[in-house]
């Protein structure tokens, strides 16, 4: 089934082109990647299907639903930011709290995220307090804990330690296995290479690259993704 | 309530005494005071015992005491002036007089004197009268002691005047209390007099106002509460020494408001939390001396056409604004005060700052010459202006400033 | 229900920032001294009005501002969820002008309390107005500046202005143009600013005003009559509603 459609996506900033036309489908149990250089789009991207930037044309689709038909498709969607900055006096506790009073459903699988990411001792601290790599974590346990078909992560394993970004990718597997779909930025190509089922490319505004990862792999005879892109997008020109 | 029987025998042994007393009471011979001076000859004593007395007017014309025991209310119910006294000489004290006729075209009064020499208005309570005490064309006589409260109406439309001298000379006025009337005491041509020891408060319009009252003298009293304050008119040579001029505050309210005044003494007054201490319009050749001006809005405002005036050895204490002028020229004398906010040094210690004070801040030039920076009062812009004055004084646009301001407070009073 | 959620978060949010409850307590401190140094109802509502005129806009328009800007990244993650801009703006002001309010109110108790004059409770009152304006104003800001630095400085300039410039700018205009009739231009120029019109709000009722002069009638009549209180209580309603209504619409259609 087709979670995330996005189709002839367009945006500008002040006449500079940003997004020239961007397509691209996502179905369940589907893990997408979308890479790209600085200014490429990427984040214009992620901004547009989470609705913080309104795209000049074009149309996203997520489960089926417009995102120009407001913000109710939201509630489909677990986001995962690349830095967790959130209000430092609240509680771990509270922020789940806030999250499920704003979507109006119950965190489901947060006991069972809690005990995966062994925050329970950090349930009554206050947000401020807690080190980077919990703060990620707490931020996970936001963005997974209603269950929504759709998980956009950015950078999601930037802040983690080796250990917990293992953890981390495992998860994602797992989670790709149950059904979901998954759009992550990621900057460590290889560690995409391990999770991504496929990759979104992009280059100064367009999608280059919209293939699948074992695809990229064979066609151009490389055996790490990086060097495949590389390959083919010199090939292109 | 009256002391009837034992009386009697004295009133029945007539013709001893150089002069008769005639009582009167309810159960008296003579229950009425009219028919009492009827029968009264010059010279007599007519004794009023406490009781209510409603006669319409008394008419005093002769040359008589009028005593009351015990208060009795002489009542006007309303319609009436209350008492008359056209003859000289006539002691009039110890009553209650109430409730005079209110009229738009005449001053009612409770006791008015007409063209008499020499009377005693003496402890006398007057109540709800529209004019208390009226004399016209009187000389010699002296008010003394009265207490006068006006009608409650808050308006001084429908009030007239406490103590109200017209066309008088040598009058004294001494120990009043007057309240509530519209002015405390009001005279329009009335010379060499003497006003002392009185309390003026609370009246609608001015506690003292005088007009064309050359050579008065006002000592110790009390102006306090007045709506408008003290107002002195057209006069020349007053004196006006240690008397209280308190709490005079509005918009339009003045301690002493000095209009056309000149050639006139100011000594040893108080002058607390008025909105202006002294207002001087057009005033000449006058002195202002060992006064305390304490908390007053304005201690002092001269207008540009007053001069030759001088203001010295005065005490000027904690007042928001201490002088202001609408001219850029400084044509009277103010020298060796103590200014309070004076922020200057005394090297050689002779007791008299190094550099000059200047009293008046350019915000309240700026007022006195345009009313609508009114509007700014209290604006933190105001005072951070006033702030740079205290550091930059170049900014003011007045010569006005005493160049001898004194470092310790002038200690006048004993 | 959800914007009366997001302002409850926000709330307890901002009872735990404790530099704010400096703010409670310097006013209170302040009312304290006042009162100590002087039993004076006049001195002591003078006092705490002139403080209030200060310290209200500044505190209000400076931590509501750097409060916006610190909880962009924050905004954007409530964004994400089914919310419309408007609620989390909305909490977000009602929370923050609510708070500062209260403890405005907090900080003057005392002195509110041990004199219960009517021109204490106006003096709550436009310290109330004052909260809502500079919050709303803030947000105004801040959602037209993306830069911090920036919109700072232009609350800061604008809190400048309206506490102080306004005023010597009103002066000026009196200094300068003396000969004219004025009073219609000089109560045109105080509706205008709020700092100026909650001033007279409390001025007004106060002995003070008589050192107004012969201003005070004409300013008492305008002001005290209804079509006078009719327009400067639109104005600081104006003031608070226009800017956030503004910034609303200027969020709802903003790439974050």
């Amino acid at each position: 089934m087709e979670v995330l459609r996005v189709e002839d996506l367009r945006k500008s900033y002040r006449g500079l082109e940003v997004l020239k036309g961007v397509s691209f489908s996502l179905s369940e149990g589907e893990i997408l990647a979308i890479l790209g250089p600085n200014a490429s789009g990427k984040t214009t991207l992620i901004k547009s299907i989470l609705g913080h930037v309104i795209p000049d044309g074009g149309e996203i689709f997520v489960m089926g639903k417009s995102t120009k038909e407001g913000e109710g498709y939201r509630r489909y969607i677990g986001y995962m930011p690349q830095e967790p900055d959130f209000p430092e006096n609240l509680s771990v506790g509270e922020l789940l709290e806030l999250l499920s009073s704003v979507r109006g459903q119950e965190p489901s699988r947060s006991r069972e995220l809690i005990e995966l990411f062994g925050l329970s001792p950090f349930l009554d601290k206050p947000f401020g307090r807690l080190s980077g790599g919990t703060k990620q974590k707490v931020s996970a346990l936001l963005a997974f804990c209603f269950d929504p078909p759709l998980y956009i992560l950015d950078e999601p394993t930037s802040g983690l330690d080796p250990v917990a970004s293992v953890r981390f990718k495992s998860l994602l597997i797992r989670e790709r296995e149950r059904g979901k779909a998954v759009v992550l930025t990621s900057h460590i190509i290889s560690e995409v290479q391990q999770v991504a089922k496929r990759v979104l490319f992009l280059l100064e505004g367009r999608v280059r690259i919209n293939a699948g990862v074992e695809e990229l792999l064979s066609e151009s005879g490389e055996e790490e993704l990086e060097r495949a892109i590389i390959k083919l997008l010199g090939e292109e020109r | 309530m009256e002391r009837p029987t034992l009386s009697l025998p004295l009133l029945s042994l007539p013709a001893l005494a150089l002069c008769a007393e005639i009582y009167v009471c309810e159960r008296c011979e003579v229950k009425s005071i009219n028919e009492a001076i009827k029968r009264a000859k010059a010279g007599d004593k007519v004794i009023v015992l406490g009781g209510t007395y409603r006669e319409g007017t008394i008419n005093v014309n002769k040359p008589i005491s009028l005593i009351g025991k015990n208060y009795p209310t002489l009542d006007g119910e309303g319609k009436y002036e209350v008492v008359r006294i056209t003859a000289s000489g006539v002691l009039f004290s110890g009553f209650r007089v109430v409730n005079s006729g209110v009229s738009e075209l005449e001053d009612i009064a409770g006791i008015k004197v007409v063209n008499a020499r020499k009377c005693v208005i003496k402890d006398n309570v007057l109540k709800n009268n529209f004019w208390g005490i009226y004399l016209a064309k009187v000389r010699d006589c002296v008010l003394e002691g009265n207490v006068l409260e006006g009608r409650g109406e808050g308006s001084e439309v429908y009030t007239g005047n406490g103590i109200h001298l017209w066309h008088c000379s040598n009058v004294k006025i001494l120990n009043n209390t007057i309240r509530r009337h519209r002015d405390g005491i009001y005279f329009e041509f009335v010379k060499k007099s003497h006003i002392e020891g009185n309390l003026s408060e609370e009246n609608w319009r001015y506690g003292l106002h005088f007009m064309f009252s050359h050579d008065d003298t006002y000592v110790r009293n009390t102006f306090r509460r007045n709506g408008a304050g003290v107002a002195v008119m057209y006069t020349k040579r007053v004196l006006m020494k240690e008397n209280r001029f308190e709490e005079n505050w509005g918009g339009s309210s003045y301690g002493l408001l000095l209009k056309a005044i000149s050639d006139s003494t100011i000594v040893n007054n108080v002058f607390y939390k008025n909105t202006t201490g002294i207002l001087m319009d057009e005033t000449q050749r006058t002195l202002i001396k060992h006064n305390d001006f304490v908390s007053n809005g304005w201690a002092i405002r001269v207008w540009a056409n007053s001069a030759d005036n001088t203001i010295t050895e005065n005490n000027f204490l904690g007042n928001t604004f201490e002088v202001s002028t609408n001219s850029k020229e400084n044509p009277n004398t103010f020298v060796m005060n103590y200014w309070s906010s004076y922020r200057g040094y005394d090297l050689n210690r002779d007791g008299i700052g190094d550099i000059p004070h200047r009293p008046v801040k350019l915000f309240s030039y700026i007022l006195e010459n345009n009313p609508e920076a009114g509007v700014l009062v209290k604006s933190f812009f105001v005072e951070l202006l006033n702030r740079i004055e205290s550091v930059f004084p170049i900014v003011i646009p007045t010569k006005l400033q005493d160049p001898k301001p004194l470092m310790r407070r002038v200690r006048w009073r004993s | 229900m959800r914007l009366l959620g997001l302002t409850l978060f926000d709330f307890k949010n901002l009872v735990r920032i404790k530099a704010l409850w400096a703010y409670a307590f310097f006013l209170w401190a302040v009312g304290g001294v006042f009162l100590y140094l002087s039993g004076d109802e006049t001195k002591v509502l003078l006092s705490l009005l002139s403080i209030t005129l200060l310290i209200v806009p500044l505190v209000s328009v400076l931590f509501s501002i750097t409060h916006l800007y610190d909880s962009a990244n924050f905004i954007k993650l409530l964004l994400s969820q089914p919310v419309k801009r408007s609620e989390v703006l909305l909490g977000k002001f009602l929370a923050l002008s609510v708070f500062l309010s209260f403890l405005f109110l907090l900080g003057v108790l005392p002195a509110v309390l041990r004199f219960r004059g009517e021109a204490f409770l106006l003096l709550v009152l436009s310290g109330f107005f004052l909260t809502f304006i500079y919050t709303a104003l803030a947000f105004l800001i801040g959602v037209f500046f993306e830069e911090k630095a920036r919109g700072v400085s232009v609350a800061l300039i604008l809190w400048l202005y309206t506490a102080l410039i306004h005023d010597g700018f009103i002066l000026s205009v009196i200094y300068l143009f003396g000969d004219y009739p004025l009073e219609r231009v000089v109560i045109g120029l105080t509706l205008v600013n709020p700092v100026d019109l909650a001033r007279l709000l409390v001025v007004l009722r106060t002995d003070v005003a008589a050192l107004m002069g012969l201003s005070e009638a004409v300013f008492k009549e305008f002001f005290g009559s209804g079509f006078g209180s009719f327009l400067s209580a639109l104005s600081l309603i104006l003031w608070a509603i226009v800017p956030l209504l503004l910034a609303l619409w200027r969020f709802r259609r903003k790439d974050l």
